[in-house]
């Protein structure tokens, strides 16, 4: 999967927020999603906010075309 | 997910307050993401219970429903899921993970 999917499926499920992602490895499976926290609804914990992004990518992360996603909230 | 997976898991979580699902053991880690999180707990030195997932298919998959978090490692602290290795790491950095732990620490088993 390309970073720009990836950023294109969290465009589309987070309209409007500002967000980065990083091809880890440049082998297109370890990423990095940076996302300010303003994307998120008011009052959504942590990791109620990093279960959000993931299950944007449930197939891929079960299928294992995406192994890591690593994710920071700023 | 198999009831057998859900019994693994609960009883493993009743066992113990702190609890890594990983791959590999914490002496012998196999993946970066486990070995971090081992790392991070190491320097805190928690006592904490873990588990490969390596060797048990119906748990590998059954924690991720059960905590619906959908990658390993996975840290529970008092049967509640505090996250992967990302947020370990945060709350490391923070002291927060340091707090939870040391309020975690009153022994299940009487030693």
């Amino acid at each position: 999967m390309k970073d720009t999917e990836i950023e294109e499926k969290l465009k589309e499920k987070f309209p409007g927020a500002e967000l980065a992602v990083v091809d880890m490895t440049g082998t297109q499976n370890h990423f990095e999603v940076r996302m300010n926290n303003n994307a998120f609804a008011e009052g959504l914990s942590r990791i109620e906010k990093h279960q959000s992004i993931m299950s944007v990518f449930d197939e891929q992360l079960k299928s294992g075309e995406v192994h890591a996603l690593s994710i920071k909230l700023f | 997910m198999s009831s057998s997976a859900n019994e693994k898991i609960e009883d493993l979580l009743a066992k113990n307050n702190v609890v890594l699902f990983m791959k590999g053991t914490p002496s012998f880690p196999q993946c970066g993401f486990s070995a971090r999180s081992v790392a991070i707990l190491n320097e805190l030195s928690a006592e904490f219970g873990s588990f490969n997932v390596l060797e048990d298919d119906e748990v590998r998959e059954g924690i991720k429903a059960f905590g619906n978090w959908p990658t390993i490692p996975q840290l529970y602290v008092n049967k509640k899921l505090v996250g992967g290795s990302d947020i370990m790491m945060e709350m490391y950095e923070s002291g927060e993970l340091k707090t939870m732990l040391s309020s975690s620490n009153e022994p299940v088993v009487d030693r």
